[in-house]
C-alpha cells in the first residue's frame, strides 16, 4: 500500500527541484506536483512499502498505509528519527500501542 | 570517541555563593570517576589571578586537552577564562551559579543533583568540541558608495581620508542630492551651498575618491570584502574641465535637452540628455565658445572592486497629487515644501509681495493610505520657512496648520522663535482648497484648540509633504540582496546594528534607511563609514565558527539555502550547499532546519548536543520527577534565565538549560532524540517574533516544534511534551513562571513512556 502525503503539512522541501522523498525513493515514485508544489506518489501500485520517504520527511507529512498482510485498516507504523536513534510506534488493528527505540549509525 | 583526552574540571564556589545550595565537595568526588577526568580542583575564586594561574599551570604541566569550568554564567569573566593557555573553544562553561545554586536555594539536595547532571553534560560537550583558529581573509582596501547626496558624500570623504579608495556612484549628473535644491537648512539657518562647497572641495582634493556621475549599478557579484561591481555610466557630453557655465548651449537647444545645475553642484557643468536630441542636431556644439561639447561620447560600462558597500540612495518627496482636495497641480499657488525652497532661493521679491501664506502639515503623512509614518522633518521645514518669511517681511501673515508639532531637542528653540516672530499655529488641517479671486486660495479649517471654524484665503499654500525612499531602491535592493522594511526603506536592526543591512559588508546611511534631516543624515554617514572601515582595515579576521555542512550526510534538499535569513548559502563546486564565512551570522537556523541534521556550527555541533543528551541521567531527581531540557536563545532567554539567577527568582530544579545561538538552531532530530530517550519535556525559549536578532528564528522554531508536536500526537504521546515560549531579555519572572508551570503540567502528564 502506498504512502499518503498530508498536503497541509508538506512544504515541498523549500528548495523545490527535488524533495527529499523523491531523492530517497528507491523506485523513483515520489515527485512534486508542479501545480500544488506538494509531493505525491506517481505510481501507487509500484510502492514496496520501504517507508524511506516516511522516515526522511522533515515535516512528518508522509503516512504509510500498512499492507493488509501486515496489519489491517487501523494499523499504523510511525517512525520518529533522532540524531542517532529511531523510535517506532506500532499500533495494531485493536489500537494496541507499542514503541521501540533503536540506536542508528547516523550520528556522524 | 577518543577516551584518551585529558580533561580538567574546575569548580568555583564564587566565594561560597555556589555552596549555599550546591555541595561542591560531593560534586568533585562524583566527578573524579568520570571518563577522562585528569584533575579536579575546587576554588573559592577561579577568576582571581591565583585561580587563573592554577588552571594555566595545570594546562601546561598535565597537558590538558579540555578544560571545564563550573562557575558563573558564561557571560561573566569571558576575558579571564579565554586566556588559559588552551584554545578558548576547548573550554567548557557550566552555569552553576545563575542557573543552579541561586535559583534552587531552598532545595540543596536537588540543586546538587542538577549540578552534577549539568557538569556531566558539559564534560561531554567539551569532549566533542573542536579547536578553532581565527583566519585572516583579504579585504580590498576600497569602498563603493551608492548615492551622491550629503550622506554619500560625507561617507566617501570619511573613508577616503583614512587612505582607502572610494568609488562614489551617483545616478543624476550632479552630486549634492536633495540638499543642493534647498535655500537654507536648519537649525543654523545657513545656506547649504556653504557646506556643500566645502564638501566638494574635499572631494576634488582627494585623489582616493573616484566620482562616477550619471551612473548606475548593473550587477554586483563576489563575497563581502571582495565585491565586483559593474557600473554603467551615461556620457555627460560636456567636458566639465573646459565648461565656463556661459549657458549658451541652454539657449540654443531646441529640445530642452541641456540639464543645467540648479544649486551648487559638482561637477559644475551641465549635462546633455541625448535621448531628447533631434537626430543630427549639433547647435550646442557650434555655440559652445570653449569647445567643451562632444556629442559622440558613448555609454561606458566599467568594473570596480570594493571591499564594502554603503547605500546612501536617499529619498524623494511624496507626490501630493492623489490628495485631490488639496488641489496640488490644479491650483496655481499650491506648492510643496521642496518647491518653496526654490521660490525662496530665486524669487524672494515675489514672496515679499504676498500678504498671507499658509503651510499645511502632515500632507499624506501618518495616513495609512499614503505614508503610514511620520517623516520627522516636515514640521521643522515649515517652521524654518515660516521664520524666513517673517525675516523677509515682518507684515506677512504666516499660518501653520498642523496635527502635532514635532520638534525634538534643540529644534524646540526654533519653534519658540517662530511663535515669537508672530507665526500663527492652528491645530487643524484645512479640508478643501478652492480657487478664489486674483489667484487666491480659499479654505475653511476647524481650529480644534479654539473650537471654532476659520474661513481664510491665502496667496500661497505650502504643502509639507513627507519623505519616501528613492523609487530605485527596490530594484537595487534585489541586485544586492538586501531586505526592505514595510515602508520600503532599507531594513536594519535599528537598535543593535543600525548601519547594518541583512548582507555582510553592506551598510546603509541617510534617508534610504529612514526619513531624517541633514544633520542626522551626516551623522549616520559617519557611522556607516566607521562600520565599513572596520571591514576594510587590516584584512578581515574571522573565526571559522560558521555553519558547515557535513557532505557525507547532505542530500542537497536546499532547505538551508531557503531558510537562511542572510542568504549566506550557495552551492559549492561539488554541488553541496556551503555558507559563506563572511555572510554567515552564526545563528544556526540552518542547523535547526536541516532534515538530516547535517549542518553544525563550529561552536555548537549536532554531535555535541546529541552526546550531551545521551549522558544526562533521566531520573536525576527522582523516578517521578519530570526532566525538562531547555534550549535557551543566547540573546534573550538565556540572559533572562541569568537574571532570574541574579535576582534569586526560584524555579524547580527539573529544568536543564542549554544555550543555543537562536531558538531556530534547535534541530528536530535533537528534540526527537531527547523525547525518544526518555526526556519528559522540551522547552525552547526564544525572543518574541519582532525581537528576534535573526529575523525569523523564533517563527521557524515554532513551526518546527508544531511538526514534532503533531508527530507525538500520532504516536499516541502527549503533544505537550514540546513547547515554545517567547521570553524577552528583561522577563526573568516570565521565564521562571514558564518553567514552573511546565514542570507542574508535566507532573500531571506523568513520566515519558519512553523513559527506561
Amino acid at each position: 500500500m502506498p504512502p499518503y502525503v498530508v498536503k497541509d503539512k508538506c512544504d515541498g522541501c523549500k528548495g523545490k527541484e527535488e524533495p527529499l522523498c523523491e531523492q530517497i525513493c528507491i523506485g523513483d515514485l515520489m515527485t512534486l506536483d508542479p501545480g500544488t508544489g506538494k509531493a505525491y506518489c506517481r505510481s501507487l501500485r509500484d510502492c514496496w512499502d520501504c517507508m524511506s520517504c516516511t522516515k526522511i520527511c522533515p515535516k512528518g507529512a508522509i503516512e504509510q498505509r500498512i499492507p493488509y498482510q501486515l496489519g489491517y485498516h487501523g494499523a499504523k507504523l510511525i517512525p520518529m528519527i533522532g540524531t542517532d536513534s529511531i523510535t517506532w510506534t506500532c499500533v495494531d488493528i485493536n489500537g494496541k500501542v507499542e514503541r521501540f527505540t533503536y540506536r542508528t549509525r547516523n550520528k556522524r | 570517541m577518543d577516551d584518551s583526552l585529558k580533561i580538567g574540571i574546575y569548580l568555583c564556589t564564587c566565594g561560597g555563593e555556589v555552596e549555599q545550595a550546591v555541595d561542591a565537595g560531593l560534586l568533585a568526588k562524583e566527578a573524579s570517576g568520570w571518563p577522562g577526568v585528569t584533575v579536579i580542583h575546587k576554588d573559592a575564586s577561579l577568576c582571581s589571578t591565583d585561580g587563573i594561574r592554577k588552571i594555566r599551570g595545570d594546562v601546561e604541566k598535565l597537558g590538558l586537552d579540555r578544560v571545564v569550568i563550573a562557575a558563573c554564567s558564561p557571560f561573566f569573566k569571558v576575558e579571564e577564562f579565554s586566556g588559559l593557555g588552551i584554545n578558548k573553544y576547548l573550554v567548557g562553561r557550566v552555569n552553576l551559579r545563575e542557573q543552579c545554586s541561586r535559583v534552587h536555594r531552598n532545595n540543596p539536595e536537588h540543586a546538587t543533583k542538577k549540578a552534577k547532571t549539568m557538569l556531566r553534560g558539559s564534560l561531554e560537550m567539551a569532549r566533542h568540541s573542536q579547536p578553532l583558529q581565527p583566519l585572516q581573509l583579504p579585504a580590498l582596501k576600497s569602498a563603493l558608495v551608492l548615492g551622491g547626496g550629503v550622506a554619500g558624500i560625507n561617507a566617501s570623504i570619511d573613508i577616503a581620508e583614512t587612505g582607502h579608495e572610494v568609488f562614489l556612484i551617483e545616478k543624476s549628473p550632479f552630486l549634492g542630492g536633495r540638499v543642493a535644491g534647498l535655500h537654507r537648512y536648519f537649525p543654523r539657518m545657513c545656506p547649504p551651498s556653504c557646506g556643500l562647497e566645502l564638501m566638494f572641495s574635499k572631494l576634488k582634493d582627494n585623489p582616493a575618491i573616484h566620482i562616477l556621475t550619471s551612473s548606475e549599478i548593473d550587477s554586483i557579484s563576489g563575497p563581502p570584502g571582495n565585491f565586483e561591481i559593474m557600473v554603467r555610466t551615461c556620457p555627460r557630453h560636456i567636458d566639465a574641465e573646459r565648461c565656463v557655465l556661459c549657458g549658451k548651449c541652454l539657449e540654443v537647444c531646441p529640445q530642452n535637452a541641456v540639464i543645467y545645475p540648479e544649486g551648487p553642484s559638482f561637477p559644475n557643468a551641465p549635462a546633455i540628455n541625448r535621448k531628447l536630441c533631434i537626430e543630427g542636431c549639433d547647435k550646442c556644439a557650434g555655440a559652445c565658445p570653449v569647445h567643451a561639447i562632444a556629442l559622440d561620447e558613448e555609454e561606458k560600462v566599467s568594473n570596480s572592486k570594493a571591499g564594502a558597500l554603503i547605500l546612501a540612495t536617499g529619498w524623494e518627496p511624496f507626490d501630493p497629487t492623489p490628495l485631490a482636495e488639496l488641489g496640488y497641480g490644479r491650483l496655481e499657488n499650491v506648492v510643496t515644501g521642496l518647491e518653496f525652497e526654490k521660490i525662496a532661493g530665486k524669487h524672494g521679491a515675489f514672496l515679499r509681495g504676498l500678504k498671507r501664506i499658509a503651510f499645511i502639515q502632515c500632507v499624506g503623512s501618518r495616513d495609512e493610505r499614503h505614508l503610514s509614518y511620520c517623516s520627522g522633518v516636515c514640521c521643522m521645514v515649515s517652521i524654518k520657512q515660516a521664520i524666513l518669511l517673517k525675516e523677509m517681511e515682518q507684515d506677512t501673515e504666516v499660518y501653520i496648520f498642523y496635527n502635532d508639532i514635532r520638534t525634538p531637542g534643540e529644534y524646540e528653540d526654533l519653534y519658540r522663535k517662530a511663535r515669537q516672530a508672530g507665526v500663527i499655529f492652528v491645530k487643524g488641517i484645512p479640508s478643501e482648497l478652492k480657487p478664489g479671486d486674483a489667484n487666491k486660495i480659499n479654505f475653511s479649517v476647524f481650529d480644534t484648540v479654539a473650537g471654532e471654524r476659520l474661513e481664510l484665503s491665502a496667496d500661497l499654500v505650502v504643502l509639507a509633504t513627507g519623505m519616501r525612499p528613492s523609487s530605485g531602491i527596490a530594484e537595487l535592493g534585489g541586485k544586492i540582496g538586501i531586505a526592505l522594511n514595510k515602508n520600503s526603506f532599507v531594513e536594519s536592526h535599528l537598535q543593535c546594528y543600525p548601519q547594518d543591512t541583512r548582507r555582510a559588508a553592506v551598510f546603509s546611511a541617510g534617508c534610504c534607511k529612514a526619513p531624517m534631516d541633514v544633520s542626522r543624515s551626516i551623522e549616520s554617514a559617519g557611522a556607516a563609514a566607521v562600520k565599513a572601515l572596520q571591514f576594510l582595515t587590516g584584512g578581515i579576521e574571522v573565526v571559522p565558527d560558521h555553519s558547515a555542512v557535513n557532505t557525507l550526510k547532505c542530500d542537497v534538499c536546499k532547505r538551508c539555502i531557503e531558510e537562511c535569513p542572510f542568504k549566506a548559502y550557495a552551492l559549492d563546486e561539488k554541488g553541496f550547499p556551503k555558507a559563506d564565512i563572511l555572510k554567515c551570522r552564526r545563528c544556526g537556523i540552518c542547523m535547526g532546519g536541516c532534515p538530516l541534521a547535517a549542518v553544525s556550527l563550529g561552536e555548537l555541533s549536532i554531535v555535541q548536543l546529541s552526546e550531551m543528551i545521551d549522558v544526562f541521567d533521566r531520573s536525576y531527581l527522582d523516578e517521578d520527577e519530570p526532566v525538562i531540557l531547555g534550549f535557551l536563545c543566547r540573546n534573550d532567554a538565556y540572559r533572562a534565565a541569568d537574571d532570574a539567577g541574579l535576582r534569586g527568582i526560584q524555579y524547580p530544579p527539573n529544568f536543564l538549560g542549554i544555550m543555543v545561538p537562536c531558538a531556530g538552531a534547535v534541530n528536530g532530530a535533537i528534540v526527537a532524540k531527547a523525547i525518544s530517550t526518555g526526556i519528559d519535556g522540551i522547552l525552547i525559549a526564544g525572543c518574541p517574533d519582532s525581537q528576534c536578532h535573526y529575523i525569523q528564528g523564533s517563527a521557524l522554531a515554532k513551526t518546527r516544534l508544531d511538526d514534532i508536536s503533531n508527530k507525538l500526537r500520532e504516536m499516541y504521546l502527549e503533544p505537550e511534551r514540546v513547547r515554545f515560549v517567547a521570553v524577552s531579555r528583561d522577563e526573568p519572572e516570565k521565564f521562571a513562571r514558564a518553567v514552573t508551570e511546565y514542570v507542574s503540567e508535566l507532573k500531571l502528564l506523568g513520566r515519558n513512556p519512553l523513559r527506561l
